[in-house]
């Protein structure tokens, strides 16, 4: 994020209210956003959202006297407007006061709303905390404060300026900046909630954000102090850097409690300050907190950057250049602004150097506080000044702030490669993603079902699909015209290809822009096959070209005579649709775009409805990335992304919603943090906003959580298991209709199981009033009492806990379940397992289908078998067991049964999903 | 502050500044190399097969791929490729800078003659496809800097026993 400065500006008003846009220097390095008759604008912050957009915000003054208004910005990867936002990629907006309006902060909300937020300005000595949240397509969220914007007044304080923001993991939205006191700016923070009230708590003790929704630190002994940045602490402290007028002015580091009195345990009183050189003036501009939660403030300190590191407690870290403090000269007068991290941890800091003119500077210091980049960029040959600074998806340095040409400042962007110098990219980009699936008959001949997503930003015009049998076409020229589309930048595209059966065939991508210059090629292979040869008929597959996958979710739809697979194969999310070849199973649905997450997911997606303003269904994603995701299931758009809850999220996601009977509308989410304490979220289920926390505080002590929990809707409960050990308490029951949640009441151990113990990696099933656990060793199956917590039952598996999660058959007392090497029926009415299976090495967590005998379960030998529910079948028939991948190594994961299209879906750790007509024996 | 300094607009009558030819990043990515990647466990002791350390996946929560590289290409984007036992592609993970990592190279610093930096990535074993699908016997972790396709390093081989 920027963060400060100011520049005033001898300008031209045009009478010219409109406002076009055209791209400036250099497009993918260098940009330059241009507003038609604006006098003035400038980005002061930048944020990077999930999908890589860009988004800056600042000031636009439109001329005819109006001044300074609001600007937001948004654009591609490659900086290219994106004009999915506001339909022009921008919008400037005037606050109701007649006054200058500017933005110096910009975050993004977990449901993708950008909140920008600055001052307003009343009179000339009148300024208000200024807040304005945008709606993803670049509307003004009517849902936010009046109309979209929120201004703060800090009463007896003739000027509130806000400098930065931050967003809670619960959505509340933290401002930082100051207030006035007898003429002198003082620090001050204010909290909003999600729809832009000021966030009065009444806890009953005497927070500061309890008053009024704003914090007011006394920073003893200053003339004056500033809040420039806000970050949040994982344990919701509140950080605020900024400047305080001693003998000179100095860095401060400020850490409120979250409930915004400060934080006495920081420092001595709740702050810190740092006199970087005896006779400079010293402003810290931007902070940011690093993974080991040290501190880290940069600024200015006379004509000179600077950074200074604390330690968590607040002490001056001495491990970080001379004394906790580098001093870094760009060679001119410099200014620092902003401050981000990269992905290995080091420092990035951007400003503006001056010596004949203003450049954009920017520099990266490691880990001790070397420095290892510094770099000046005198973008336009005039004044060019950085304000903010981001890293993308890819690793570049993003630099944003103005660069005026003859005429007036411009808001620009620039972006550089982690060496420094720039990169503008390919002429024309890819495609993003490109699958090829696989079917056919001895009639018909092979099919080969082609799926494609164009690339979002740059040159487009078509998409070129080029077929060989020999290798990958190596040019749009080679091989075999297969298809031709030219649907457009970020529209997926499809093909089914008819070739003859024994072949591989392989396949290339080219994206042409309008004088047929080509991308680079993406390729994929596929072997089309006979689908009704063998006993058990494979219908389809379809080839991810990725890593293993995720346990196929799968969403059914029988008014709509409709079915999806989905699956997460290398950090991309999938949906294949169910059925046969012939109906479009293989391919992916209408109008979806595969959406790519932050890290690799294992645990089976749930599609869930959820409740307004979606009013959609969704497919639920716990991440190794540490966070939640809700994507559409019909589009895969991003619906919502949560806060970084943990070092990793295991677990399958699990919900109650009002839409299914629910009497609330949340996400629950388990963390899997090794060596750190753990626990149980609830979120939001329409914002993934966090409810609540559940962690055993004080005693804590639950241990990784691996497995989803399982949800009473009837009695408000949730049950999830941890692994803590052979000694520890490891199932848990909670009662979530009040927030924050109770410890089920009726447990004899208060909401923890007694009995058993050790790790549990299965999920808990509840089943006709029973709780199914089971645990990692020696391998035992319980049946809990909910009302008691109680064990009931206990079966002993004697082969290691069960896998998954033990599978009921809807309608009996059956259990179905897999261990180390065999396949289970217990019938939880007799006591005693019904039969044991053998039949596949290593099975997965078996599927049982209602109204049926059948019991399915892959394998890690290539097959999927199904077993005979009633009696586990006579022996091992070739006839019960499908073959898919090379039936040999293949590991083929838990199965999905589509009872509308009477077929099965499941993963192989080759990235395929097969799709596989079932039963295999009626 | 820094927020109320006003600076003078100087319209020096220089040319404008386009884009300058990039160097291309291919060729620099080869010259990158890595120092190496380890792997690690909070949970279980090490053990040692010759050369190849030996985990225990019940024993073995969780285990760390820690990779070392030179500290001026830390800021370079790193991914760890994991293969199975079979040779199939498990996952792509990025390492990053995390705690303990962050730590350990600071306490580290001053012993390092040739500034290392460690990065880190997790890799859960307790209840997922490994202990599920019993992917046991050697893998493989190959190290990947901004996107090369050459490894930095030699890969690492290790080996997960039931």
């Amino acid at each position: 994020m920027g963060r400060t400065r100011r520049t005033a500006f001898v300008l031209f008003a045009l009478a010219i209210s409109t406002a076009s846009v055209r791209a400036g220097y250099a497009p993918g390095c260098t940009v330059a956003l241009e507003i038609l008759g604006a006098v003035a604008h400038e980005a002061n912050a930048v944020t990077i959202q999930p999908d890589g957009k860009i988004v800056v915000a600042g000031y636009a003054d439109l001329g005819l006297g109006a001044g300074r208004d609001f600007l937001v910005a948004r654009f591609h990867p490659d900086l290219s407007l994106d004009t999915s936002f506001n339909g022009t990629g921008y919008r400037v907006d005037d606050f109701p006061y007649v006054r200058d309006d500017e933005a110096f902060a910009v975050v993004v909300q977990f449901d993708q709303k950008i909140v920008v937020g600055g001052y307003t300005k009343q009179t000339p000595a009148k300024h208000y905390f200024a807040f304005a949240r945008y709606t993803r397509d670049g509307s003004l969220d009517a849902s936010f404060g009046a109309g979209g914007f929120r201004a703060i007044d800090f009463p007896s304080s003739s000027s509130d300026q806000l400098r930065g923001m931050a967003i809670q993991p619960d959505g509340k939205i933290l401002g930082a900046g100051f207030w006035t006191q007898s003429g002198n700016p003082r620090l001050g923070v204010v909290r909003l909630l999600k729809n832009g009230d000021l966030d009065d708590l009444s806890a009953g003790f005497p927070p500061e954000f309890d008053v009024d929704g704003a914090a007011q630190p006394t920073i003893a002994g200053s003339a004056f102090s500033l809040g420039t940045d806000v970050v949040v602490q994982p344990d919701g402290k509140i950080v605020v850097s900024g400047e305080a007028g001693f003998a000179t002015s100095d860095f401060i580091a400020v850490r409120l409690n979250p409930n915004g009195s400060l934080d006495n345990t920081f420092s001595t009183n709740g702050w810190v300050s740092t006199d970087i050189g005896s006779n400079t003036s010293d402003s810290a501009s931007s902070l940011v907190l690093q993974s080991d939660e040290k501190i880290v403030l940069a600024g200015t300190a006379g004509t000179d950057v600077a950074v200074v590191r604390y330690d968590k407690d607040g002490n001056i870290d001495a491990t970080f250049g001379s004394g906790g403090k580098v001093v870094h000269n760009f060679g001119g007068s410099d200014t620092g602004n902003a401050l981000a991290l990269d992905s290995g941890g080091n420092l990035l800091v951007a400003g503006t150097s001056s010596l004949a003119t203003a450049n954009f500077a920017f520099a990266r210091f490691l880990l001790n506080g070397t420095n290892n980049l510094s770099q000046t960029d005198d973008v336009s040959g005039f004044e060019d000044r950085g304000f903010g600074i981001a890293v993308t998806r890819v690793g570049k340095i993003l630099v944003v702030g103005s660069s005026q040409g003859p005429a007036t400042p411009k808001t620009t962007l620039a972006l550089y490669l982690p060496d420094g110098s720039q990169d503008c990219g390919p002429p024309v980009y890819p495609v993003d993603v490109f699958t090829a699936g696989s079917s056919g008959d001895s009639t018909n001949g092979g099919q080969v079902m082609l799926n494609w997503l164009n690339p979002s930003y740059g040159p487009y015009d078509r998409t070129v699909i080029r077929r060989a049998t020999v290798s990958c076409p190596a040019t749009h020229n080679d091989g075999v015209p297969v298809a031709t589309q030219s649907n457009g930048l970020g529209a997926p595209g499809g093909f089914v290809d008819t070739v003859p059966l024994g072949s591989t065939y392989h396949y290339a991508a080219f994206v042409l822009d309008s004088l047929s210059q080509p991308s680079t090629r993406v390729c994929r292979s596929a072997t089309p096959f006979d689908r009704n040869a063998g006993a058990v008929k494979v219908e389809w597959l379809y080839d991810t070209s990725s890593s293993a996958l995720t346990t196929p979710g799968l969403r059914v739809n029988v008014s709509l005579n409709e079915s999806v697979v989905y699956t997460v194969a290398n950090d991309l999310v999938h949906a294949i649709r169910g059925g046969l070849a012939a109906s479009g199973g293989g391919s992916w649905p209408p109008g979806w775009r595969p959406f790519l997450i932050g890290g690799p997911v294992q645990g089976r997606p749930p599609v869930v409805p959820l409740p307004a303003p979606w009013s959609t269904r969704a497919v639920l994603l716990g991440s190794q990335d540490g966070r939640a995701y809700a994507v559409n299931a019909f589009t895969g758009a991003l619906i919502w992304r949560s806060a970084v809850l943990g070092t990793n999220v295991q677990a399958a996601l699990a919900a109650v919603l009002t839409a299914l009977g629910g009497t609330a509308d949340l996400v629950f989410v388990a963390t899997r943090n090794p060596g750190q304490p753990n626990g149980l979220y609830a979120l939001d289920a329409t914002d993934g906003a966090v409810v609540w926390y559940f962690d055993n505080a004080p005693t804590r002590g639950i241990g990784e959580i691996v497995s989803g929990a399982s949800v009473d809707y009837a009695a408000h409960r949730v049950y999830f298991t941890s692994a803590l050990g052979t000694s520890g308490k490891t199932t848990w029951c909670l009662d979530y209709s009040g927030t924050p949640p109770a410890m089920c009441s009726g447990w004899t151990a208060f909401g923890v199981r007694p009995g058993g113990g050790g790790d549990i990696e299965a999920s808990p099933i509840l089943y006709q009033n029973l709780l199914f656990v089971s645990d990692t060793s020696p391998g035992y199956l319980y049946a809990v009492t909910p009302a008691d917590g109680l064990d009931s039952l206990v079966f002993n598996l004697a082969d290691g806990g069960a896998k998954g999660f033990v599978f009921p058959q809807f309608g009996t007392t059956k259990l179905f379940a897999s261990t180390s090497t065999s396949t289970w029926s217990v019938d939880y009415s007799s006591g005693f397992p019904d039969w044991t299976g053998s039949c596949v090495a290593t099975p997965s967590t078996p599927t049982a289908v209602r109204g049926t005998d059948w019991v399915f379960v892959g394998s890690g030998e290539g097959k999927l078998f199904q077993y005979s529910a009633s009696s586990g079948g006579g022996g091992c028939p070739a006839s019960r067991s499908a073959c898919i991948g090379n039936c040999v190594s293949t590991i083929v994961g838990a199965p999905a049964y589509d009872v509308l299209r009477t077929m099965l879906y499941a993963g192989t750790d080759e990235g395929k999903i097969y799709g596989v007509r079932a039963p295999f024996q009626p | 502050m820094r927020s109320w300094r006003w600076a003078a607009i100087v319209l020096a009558a220089t040319a404008l500044e386009v884009a300058r030819p990039a160097e291309p990043s291919a060729a620099r990515k080869k010259a990158n190399r890595c120092y190496g990647v380890r792997v690690e466990s909070a949970d279980s002791t090490i053990n040692r097969r010759g050369r190849t350390t030996v985990f225990s996946a019940s024993e073995s929560k969780d285990l760390r791929l820690v990779v070392s590289l030179p500290e001026e290409l830390s800021s370079l984007p790193v991914h760890v490729k994991l293969f199975t036992p079979r040779g199939r592609l498990y996952q792509v993970l990025q390492a990053t800078a995390d705690a303990e990592s962050t730590s350990r190279a600071a306490r580290s610093r001053g012993r390092s003659a040739r500034g290392a930096r460690v990065l880190a990535a997790q890799v859960p074993v307790a209840g997922t496809h490994i202990t599920t699908f019993a992917l046991f016997g050697e893998w493989r972790a190959e190290v990947y800097l901004d996107g090369s396709d050459a490894p930095c390093t030699r890969p690492l081989e290790f080996v997960i026993e039931p």
